[in-house]
């Protein structure tokens, strides 16, 4: 279980303090499927950082597991159990698809064992395994070596940030079903940010960030229809006004 | 990666660090006087023409002023230098017969360990002079010659005056010039036509004592056709007070010969490395340069690559890494002199906390050198925000059809890619290094084995802070 508690982050700038996540409260339960939505510059992406260790937090407190992990480093959080899919794998010279595999698993993993993890983002491994990780990949090629590294890793908590951009359509619905094949066989939490109704779609839970705040939390079965419920009600204003 | 092929203990720097007490027998004054010079000459037994050969060069030296660029130089005072240092210890074939505090430092940095497992013959130097030297039996049969620079002086006489100091000459700089009035111990390679030299050579120069210099002359001579790897190792405790290095390599690469030279420096960082090292390469000859810069305080090493042979070739493969307090200014140089020479420059710099490093090559393809060919690839990172990475190209193009490549890039460590193999569980200093190591990888992979797995301790090291 992860419970966030009071979580504040605020930036200077411009001598100004910008908050940016506000006194947010959250617990999220063990096995679940939660995908968070809300609008632009909601503070998504901040909190899914503030949760792996990438950003530091101004206040608050975060327990995992019942342990507090507020003042761990990223390296102890990993260790502890989260993974974090970022938008784009690491690049640096010499390093190769099969190597982010392994480290992501922090084990020596067979060449046949890495290729099971391409082909469940649905990448044909024996091309990709040996390629440099480099600007030769596209990016919907890089996003998903990134979600199969955090796929490898298997761990208790797993937050991917939006990880249908960048990816075609065609390719759209193979991400769904490898989302969905998560929700069914993985065991651990899986923590999604995304936009997409066909995500939402598959969630147990969903969460909408507004202004660095909760604004509802709930079953998908509640909050989808309310969400697309606005979502209707708009399309319906923008084509009354045109 | 790196991480599994070459993960390797850490070696503590403390090795390099440990320090002998001065027993030399003999030290000559500080500072340079031609007194100073007839007396190191006359203890070394120097026939007439090296004498006058030193004293000519004191004059050069005199005549010439320090360089206007590059790192500066000014808390060189030649006036406290001792350029001369005798060890209590008689030259021999036999560690035995090496005094036990001398012979416990080679130990240390596992040169008898290397001989009798990966080496053919083994040159040991300490301050001044060479104190061991030894070649397989199998290799002297075949005409091979390796010893100390004094012995082949006296008995290969004839050779070493043809060619010594005929390819970087003292009026060439400063330090030259000094290395010429002063220059003490080094080694001397002939390697025979035909003859190929499957094992490399090694030789190591020790500095023990402090505010010396170290003045070594390495000659090789590779004959028509023939083959030889020869590695050179340095390093020295370190001191609070200014020791300098003013070395001289000279290579004659005939046609058909290759060599490789391998070097990995690691002096202490109260060292100014102002060293020379140039190479001639005849038709279809090869030269390879594998070089580490990884020690010093202050640093002006550019091997330079003369192609005078049509189809004569020059691989260069540099490391540099600079962090705290070292200003390290490395380079390589290449003249095109003939019609289809062709040169492969392939270097990494690595600035850390603070430090400097820069990165030159020069390129000059003569009027006599058509479809010349050459490819220059310099990489720098930097880790952190308060170092300095440079890369300072230079190309002159006279000949025609000359097909000429260069590319540079700068970057820095992004902490994206830190927290990234952070989120994978890796520790912060690791992750480092690891980024680091891959960016070495290309040149690691040219070392000798033993100097490869040096060389990933050393990036360790340097990435933990350890070292002052
Ligand atoms: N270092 C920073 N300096 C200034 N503003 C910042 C900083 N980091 C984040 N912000 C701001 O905080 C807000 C929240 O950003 P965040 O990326 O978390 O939003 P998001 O909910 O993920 O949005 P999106 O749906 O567009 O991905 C944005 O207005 C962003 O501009
Ligand atoms: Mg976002």
């Amino acid at each position: 279980m992860l419970e966030l508690k009071d979580l504040t982050y605020q930036v200077e700038e411009n001598n100004e303090t910008l908050t940016i996540i506000d006194h947010l409260d959250l617990t999220i339960d063990d096995g679940k499927f939660v995908v968070i939505t809300g609008p632009n510059g909601g503070g998504k992406s901040t909190l899914a950082k503030l949760i792996m260790g990438v950003k530091e937090l101004t206040s608050g407190q975060m327990i995992f597991d019942g342990e507090d992990i507020t003042d761990c480093s990223i390296t102890d959080r990993a260790r502890k159990g989260i993974s974090f899919a970022f938008q784009q794998p690491v690049h640096f010279k010499g390093i190769k698809v099969l190597d982010l595999l392994r480290l992501a698993t922090g084990k020596k993993i067979s060449v046949n064992t890495a290729c099971e993890y391409l082909s469940k983002v649905g990448l044909c491994a024996k091309e990709y395994i040996d390629r440099e990780v480099n600007s030769s990949l596209s990016g919907g090629e890089l996003k998903r070596i990134e979600i199969a590294t955090v796929l490898a890793r298997g761990t208790k908590f797993s937050i991917f940030d939006e990880p249908e951009a960048g990816i075609d359509i065609w390719s759209f619905q193979n991400l769904i079903q490898v989302f969905e094949n998560i929700r069914k066989t993985v065991q651990g939490t899986v923590l999604i940010i995304s936009h997409q109704e066909r995500i939402l779609n598959i969630a147990d839970e969903i969460i909408v960030i507004e202004d660095g705040k909760v604004k509802t939390q709930g079953p998908k079965d509640e909050i989808l229809p309310e969400l697309l419920g606005t979502a209707d009600a708009v399309n319906r204003a923008c084509s009354k006004m045109s | 990666m790196a991480q599994e092929k070459t993960y390797i203990e850490d070696i503590e720097r403390t090795l390099y660090d440990i320090k002998n007490v001065d027993k030399s027998k003999y030290k000559s004054q500080s500072g340079l006087t031609e007194d100073i010079i007839r007396d190191i000459s006359a203890r070394k037994n120097d026939p007439e023409w090296m004498l006058e050969f030193r004293l000519k060069s004191l004059e050069v030296y005199n005549q010439l002023s320090l360089p206007n660029w590059g790192p500066d130089l000014s808390e060189l005072n030649m006036d406290e230098i001792v350029t001369y240092v005798q060890p209590d210890a008689k030259m021999t074939g036999s560690w035995d017969e090496v005094p036990d505090d001398i012979k416990e430092t080679f130990d240390r940095l596992g040169i008898p360990e290397a001989e009798q497992t990966s080496l053919a013959g083994v040159g040991a130097q300490y301050d001044s002079e060479v104190v061991y030297h030894s070649i397989q039996e199998d290799l002297v049969k075949q005409g091979v010659i390796y010893t100390d620079m004094e012995t082949a002086l006296h008995e290969h006489e004839e050779i070493v005056r043809d060619h010594f100091m005929k390819l970087v000459p003292p009026k060439d700089h400063k330090f030259a010039a000094l290395h010429g009035a002063v220059w003490s111990g080094g080694s001397f390679v002939y390697v025979p036509e035909g003859v190929h030299v499957e094992i490399p050579l090694q030789s190591y120069f020790r500095l023990n004592a402090a505010g010396a210099g170290q003045f070594e002359h390495t000659l090789i001579i590779v004959e028509k056709n023939a083959s030889l790897h020869f590695i050179e190792g340095c390093s020295a405790p370190k001191y609070n007070v200014t020791n300098l290095h003013a070395g001289c390599v000279e290579l004659f690469v005939n046609d058909g010969a290759r060599l490789r030279y391998s070097t990995i420096e690691n002096w202490s960082r109260n060292m100014m490395n102002l060293n020379t090292k140039r190479a001639v390469v005849g038709k279809d000859g090869i030269i390879e340069w594998v070089s580490g810069s990884f020690g010093s305080h202050v640093s002006m090493l550019y091997p330079c690559s003369v192609l005078k042979g049509e189809n004569a070739k020059c691989e260069f493969t540099g490391v540099t890494f600079a962090s705290k307090g070292q200003n390290l200014d490395t380079g390589a140089s290449v003249i095109h002199c003939a019609p289809h020479t062709s040169a492969n420059i392939s270097t990494r710099t690595i600035s850390k906390a603070g430090g400097k490093a820069t990165y030159r090559s020069a390129v000059k393809v003569t009027k006599n050198a058509p479809y010349a060919k050459c490819s220059v690839n310099c990489e720098s990172l930097m880790l952190d925000d308060i170092s300095r990475s440079d890369t300072l190209p230079t190309m002159d193009i006279e000949g025609d059809e000359a097909d000429i490549g260069h590319e540079a890039t700068i970057g820095r460590i992004s902490d994206e890619a830190i927290f990234y193999l952070m989120s994978r569980g890796i520790s912060e200093e690791e992750a480092r290094s690891m980024i680091v190591r891959g960016f070495v990888e290309p040149i690691a992979k040219e070392l000798p084995l033993e100097y490869a797995v040096e060389m990933n301790n050393l990036v360790n090291i340097e990435l933990e802070g350890t070292m002052g």
